[in-house]
């Protein structure tokens, strides 16, 4: 056989086991590759070590039919990855990992309500209102929050926040120490505006305290570097700020520097007064918690107790009732059965409660007066199919042991019905219930039934070793 | 733990194949006259019962005889045992595939 003919052979043998490995499961198809090419080698050079024809025909004709049993290897791999996964599903059925799963979702929803809060509070540490004193020096809003808007007050936005403060800029001339005669814009602010406002101030040295003390003066970090040369002694260091002595309490790095009204120090100590031509900010600190200690839960408990309203009159689950001749389960089992359903709904309930919050926090401005009602109407849906689905599925629970029904089965007598079939029938994978459910509810079988096998059934659900 | 073996003929045969030297899938399928597509499965299913196990050729012995490595099964305890009770059920076995009749 002439080599040529030799690589179509090989090319032909090595294309049919491709196409068998196409059904061996991706995690062992590399390997399975592997061992069969090796042995094709093998096989193909017994094939070609003949040399007559009738002989080479025949030796072909084993090495394809050598590689036709790949393709029931493969099956029977594939097979077995198909046994392997129903026997992850069987253990997906079990109560336990039912609510492991909703425990999951409950703690990823909360997660995102915890890193979406962070990310709101980061973005909206300082909400600042500009207040308006007079038409001339009205400012456009450039925050989340609309301080003109009606529908929000200040009592609401209180609610919000944990700490208001508010300061209000006039020019004034300032010189003392290294500084000449140059004209600032000072922030006139109360003592504990970088308190309350959780700002940090850096570059505070000895500042003389006591009742004798000067008020003291914070510089914006632009100041410090111009005027200052970014001297690290700066504190201590006396101004005369227009008609007042004051001591540089210290450097305002951070977040000072997005405070509007690009003061070059904020005067602390003197209660701002309302002037006709100078602008004043109100700038409150936004609670990470407070966002959502609000009194928001009220919009989702609203939207959930409506849907556990509204759900008896638009689904149908009966929990099943239990056949004359069967035997009921003891009170314990019964117990644990409602004891299953009530830790789903609370399970569920939580889920709705933060994912509402979600909701409402990820697909509108936090402090939109639509996310309340994005809350509220979000956790109406999802309640009501998280509750829908709870008692959907606690239908098909077998109440001995809690996991999931199985093996579906069509039965009835078409002649008595009418119909193809009168309804499913479901057996519990342990072999302690079987469950009826009616194709149409009828006069004589309007719900679903429980039977309760006895021991007699065991022999046929007994599980094989080492499954 | 392992599952109880399950001791049909082409187990059986397959074991005493291996016991005595067959101890690739090619050499298995030549001894047992089985073809590839029961050989490979019940090979796979054995292994899986640990009744066999595989290694891989080493490469550098491969490459010194010029062939592609190979991969070889050899009995576990367990297949020993399995082996043996085999044998008390099927005497003809030893027979079958007498050992120490396997070629290099």
């Amino acid at each position: 056989m002439t080599t040529r003919v030799e690589n179509a052979l090989r090319r032909m043998h090595l294309g049919l086991l491709w196409g068998a490995s196409l059904l061996v499961p991706g995690s062992k198809r590399s390997e399975w590759s592997r061992e069969w090419r090796t042995e094709l080698w093998y096989v193909l050079r017994e094939c070609f070590s003949a040399t007559s024809l009738s002989a080479n025909s025949r030796s072909v004709r084993e090495a394809t039919a050598f590689c036709m049993g790949a393709y029931q290897d493969a099956i029977w791999l594939r097979q077995r990855s198909w046994q392997e996964q129903q026997s992850l599903a069987g253990i997906c059925r079990s109560a336990p990992v039912c609510l492991l799963v909703l425990s999951g979702i409950c703690f990823s929803a909360w997660g995102v309500v915890r890193i979406s809060s962070n990310v709101a509070a980061g973005m909206s540490r300082i909400e600042v209102y500009p207040r308006q004193v007079s038409e001339n020096h009205a400012r456009p809003c450039d925050c989340a929050f609309d301080a003109t808007n009606k529908v929000r007050s200040l009592a609401t936005a209180r609610l919000w926040f944990d700490g208001f403060s508010h300061y209000q800029i006039a020019p004034e001339t300032v010189w003392g120490g290294e500084v000449p005669r140059t004209e600032w814009k000072v922030a006139h602010a109360r003592s504990d505006f970088f308190t309350v406002l959780h700002l940090p101030v850096s570059l505070t040295g000895h500042v003389r305290s006591g009742r004798d003390r000067l008020p003291q003066i914070v510089l914006s970090r632009e100041t410090w570097t111009r005027q200052f040369a970014s001297n690290p002694n700066v504190a201590g260091t006396e101004l005369h700020v227009g008609s007042v002595d004051a001591t540089v309490a210290g450097v305002a790095f951070g977040a000072s520097s997005g405070l509007p009204g690009r003061a070059n120090a904020w005067l602390l100590g003197s209660d701002p007064q309302i002037a006709g031509a100078s602008p004043e900010f109100l700038v409150a600190h936004l609670s990470p918690a407070g966002y959502f200690d609000d009194g928001r839960w009220a919009s989702s408990m609203l939207g959930i107790l409506l849907a556990f309203l509204v759900l008896p009159f638009v689904t149908h689950a009966p929990l099943g009732d239990y056949s004359s001749r069967s035997h009921k389960p003891p009170l314990a089992r019964r117990s644990l059965f409602w004891a299953f359903l009530i830790a789903k709904i609370s399970g569920i309930v939580a889920i709705v409660y933060f994912a509402s919050v979600d909701l409402a926090c990820l697909f509108v401005q936090p402090f939109s007066h639509l996310s309340g009602n994005i809350q509220a109407a979000s956790a109406v849906v999802l309640c009501f199919l998280g509750a829908n689905w709870a008692f959907r599925d606690q239908q098909l629970r077998c109440p001995y042991c809690l996991r999931r029904m199985a093996h579906p089965v069509q039965v009835g007598q078409p002649s008595r019905t009418f119909l193809d079939w009168n309804g499913t029938e479901l057996v519990c994978e342990r072999g302690h219930t079987l469950l009826h459910i009616p194709e149409i509810p009828t006069s004589w079988f309007h719900a679903q039934r429980w039977v309760c096998l006895d021991g007699s059934w065991q022999f046929l659900f007994a599980r094989p070793r080492g499954r | 733990m392992a599952k109880e073996p399950r001791l049909t003929h082409i187990t059986a045969l397959i074991l005493q194949a291996v016991d005595a030297g067959f101890v690739y899938g090619f050499s298995i399928m030549e001894m047992t006259g089985l073809p590839s597509g029961t050989v490979y499965p019940a090979v796979r299913r054995m292994e899986e019962d640990q009744l066999i196990r595989s290694r891989w050729e080493r490469q550098e012995i491969a490459d010194r005889e010029r062939r592609p490595p190979r991969k070889y099964y050899q009995l576990t305890s367990t297949g020993k045992t399995a082996l043996e009770t085999a044998r008390k059920r099927y005497p003809l076995l030893q027979r079958l595939v007498p050992t120490g009749e396997a070629r290099s």
